[in-house]
């Protein structure tokens, strides 16, 4: 019970190791959370770059991943209904649902978290490393005030507006390959979306996208400050940022879900 | 643009999007705040299908929703729905849970009463309401019950019927019916109908009398005597004169008399005709086999200004081994050299030889050639009014299943008809059909060897084989 490679001993490690993490991203988060009601004029020039950075730059990946995925899910969903009587009514349906409630949110956010959180991480750890960060500290600059709160709120805001707009296209998407591809009637696949489509539906999107946009900004923000140990850290910050971000948005989306339905 | 314009544009478009969903997918359509609604319910036996939010439609129109299922103590459930207060809805509507199709959602449908459908009775006016309903919903299963229903009576029926019929004394009884039946009309006949018959028979006793007694010419066709009777009798003279000549013919034959009988009696003959039809078989093959072909070809190179040539050939294949090919080109370049035209073209003056040029070859095609696994086509003679040889073989256009045609040709073997050149001339060429058998487009390079008037062709080509000149000259005769 004394050697110090006990397997126990690393499954320990590894666990409070996992635990302190989290703490760490938690009191972030509590001290961005405190900073972002004091935006001031400074700061806002910054948001209105982010969120052209993240909002507008993002829409092209964003709808083109979305049309797409409205493409696939008119296709298996057909060969799952096994284009039987069921298709010409249900297809639009299964289309819709499928982009609000899950796959838009999810797939717009992985999209963020892999553009725009490996932009914020490698921006920021680079920033840290040449030592930006501290130079603003000696000038009395809040550097979370200044670099952090700009970027998350710019996630936190953008990220439904793509969402909607993603899951538009998705619906597009779909009736195109329904119409086009698949020889189902578009009136009936354009009802059967609409008569689908509930408000609560569209709440959860909203919701799930707004949290997903915290959680990018926030993992992004987080390891680029934690980055260290120059080109490498700035590295491992960009992809630590990137995975984290979108584990965090499956975990998530997992307990919003259970939460919803 | 600022940043902020462009996030500024996001945020519209978004939100029309937003709002442009909500509205066709009518959770805010329906404005269940804004809209004033009537309050109905209905009690059902079965509400199976219908949940919280589920259409109600009259006539297949949405006119409302259903706002609440609650189940009674006594086992039926009450459904309380809201209708748009601005439908009219006859004073005695009722509700039935339907399906759309034969698998689809289910929805409340609110029809008119006897009276409603037929514009009487008044109009339902309360703001809530407690309406009759039709029963329970209907399923895909209440039809295949109908249908059960429908066939145990069809085997009641016909096991009854079986009954009838199998019994005996039913047989009897049937059998009693048809003699009844038979007396009947026996009872029928007895009266007009026997007096028609007779009739008919005294005519005909009239006829058979006459035809009897040789009256008329068919009497005398029969009976043959009486008077008047030669021109019929004539005409069985002269059948009797053809039927005796028509005898002596066969006897002729028989004997092997004149050269049909010795064509049945002699051998000799038959086998004579048997070659000569044998001979004329063969050269019936040999014209059959023989495949014509004439083509119109003409192309333009692409590097040279203005440079085309057109190809005319005639091929005959009288064998797939073997064929012979014939035919004049005329060559651009040698025409642009001698046009009075365009004295500063940059091929007046030079020698490219005549501008018709002569081609006759022979060809051998050996089939399945050893490196290649296809037909190979080798042609020698004279090309373009030089020696030359030629090869020719098939292959597929890539990504399609169309046949293609590739050539080589090596003619002019020391230049003359290419000025300042000493190499032979090499074109390589690619045939391929473009439509039906006849239009096909060509593709390749002209004098592959020569730097300065060598150069990629692209053209078109009309062609016709056997069926096509039958045709052409069938309708030209």
């Amino acid at each position: 019970m004394s050697a110090v490679n006990n397997p126990f001993t690393l499954i320990g490690a590894v666990v409070l190791g996992a635990v302190r993490e989290m703490g760490e991203i938690t009191l972030f988060l509590l001290s961005a959370l405190r900073q972002m009601l004091r935006v001031s004029g400074g700061a806002a020039g910054q948001f209105a770059r982010q969120c052209s950075f993240v909002g507008v730059e993002s829409l092209p990946i964003i709808l083109l991943t979305a049309f797409f995925t409205g493409g696939v899910l008119a296709l298996q969903s057909f060969n799952g209904l096994s284009g039987g009587p069921l298709v010409n009514t249900q297809l639009g349906r299964l289309v819709a649902l499928s982009m609000l409630r899950e796959l838009g949110p999810v797939l717009a956010g992985l999209m963020l978290a892999s553009r725009v959180g490996a932009a914020m991480a490698a921006e920021l750890g680079t920033m840290r490393v040449t030592e930006q960060i501290d130079a603003l500290v000696t000038l009395a600059a809040n550097p979370v005030r200044y670099l952090v709160i700009p970027r998350v709120l710019a996630t936190l805001l953008m990220l439904p507006l793509l969402v909607i707009l993603a899951n538009v296209m998705g619906i597009f998407g779909g009736y195109v390959v329904a119409t086009k591809v698949l020889s189902v009637p578009a009136m009936q696949y354009m009802d059967s979306t609409y008569g689908a489509i509930s408000g609560e539906d569209m709440t959860m999107a909203l919701v799930k996208a707004a949290v997903f946009g915290l959680l990018v900004g926030l993992m992004a923000t987080y390891h680029g400050f934690k980055a260290d140990g120059g080109a490498a850290g700035v590295g491992q910050a960009t992809t630590r940022a990137v995975v984290y971000g979108a584990v965090s948005i499956l975990v998530a989306d997992y307990f919003i879900t259970a939460i919803f339905v | 643009m600022r940043n902020e314009t462009k996030v500024g544009i996001l945020v519209v478009v978004a939100l029309g999007a937003l709002a442009f969903l909500s509205v066709k997918s009518g959770s805010f359509g329906l404005g269940h705040a804004t809209t004033p609604m009537r309050h109905l319910s209905s009690t059902f036996s079965n509400v199976e299908g219908i949940k919280e939010g589920s259409a109600v439609k009259m006539a297949g129109v949405d006119v409302g929703e259903v706002t609440s299922v609650k189940l009674q103590p006594n086992g039926s459930a009450v459904l309380d729905f809201d209708v748009k207060k601005n439908v009219a809805l006859p004073a005695d509507v009722t509700a039935q849970i339907t399906t759309s199709g034969l698998i689809g959602d289910r929805y409340v449908s609110l029809q008119p009463g006897p009276d409603g459908a037929l514009g009487q009775g008044g109009y339902l006016t309360a703001d809530s309401a407690v309406i009759a309903s039709n029963g329970g919903s209907t399923s895909p299963q209440d039809i295949g019950n109908n249908f059960a229903q429908v066939a145990d009576d069809l085997k009641g029926m016909t096991s009854q019927l079986r009954q009838v019929l199998g019994n005996p004394e039913n047989a009897q009884k049937l059998q009693q019916i048809i003699d009844g039946f038979a007396k009947f009309s026996n009872a029928m006949g007895d009266g007009g109908t026997m007096d028609n018959i007779e009739k008919i028979a005294a005519n005909f006793e009239k006829v058979s009398d006459q035809l009897a007694s040789g009256k008329g010419p068919l009497g005398q066709l029969i009976m043959g005597n009486g008077e008047g009777v030669s021109g019929t009798m004539g005409s069985l003279a002269d059948l009797g004169e053809a039927a005796k000549e028509f005898k002596e013919v066969m006897a002729k034959i028989n004997n092997g008399q004149g050269s049909l009988g010795k064509l049945v009696n002699d051998p000799e003959t038959a086998e004579k005709l048997n070659n000569a039809l044998d001979t004329f078989g063969d050269v019936a093959d040999r014209v059959n086999q023989l495949r014509t072909e004439v083509a119109f070809e003409g192309y333009s190179l692409t590097n040279e200004q203005g440079i085309g040539k057109g190809d005319f050939s005639l091929t005959l294949q009288p064998r797939p081994t073997r064929f012979y090919t014939a035919g004049f080109t005329s060559d651009g370049f040698a025409s642009a050299a001698k046009s009075k035209n365009d004295l500063t073209g940059p091929y007046y003056g030079k020698d490219f030889g005549h501008a018709s040029k002569f081609t006759l070859q022979f060809g051998q095609v050996f089939q399945d050639a050893p490196l290649l696994g296809r037909d190979l086509a080798v042609r020698v003679g004279l090309k373009n009014s030089t020696g030359g040889v030629g090869l020719d073989t098939y292959g597929k256009v890539p990504f399609t299943d169309k046949n293609v045609k590739y050539s080589a040709d090596v003619y002019d073997f020391s230049g003359n008809d290419t000025p300042g050149s000493s190499n032979p001339h090499v074109d390589l060429m690619a045939r391929a059909d473009l439509m039906g058998n006849n239009l096909y487009g060509v593709v390749g390079y002209d004098n592959v060897l020569s730097q300065e008037y060598g150069s990629p062709v692209v053209g078109l080509g009309l062609r016709f084989q056997d069926d096509d000149l039958k045709y052409i000259l069938g309708k030209a005769l």
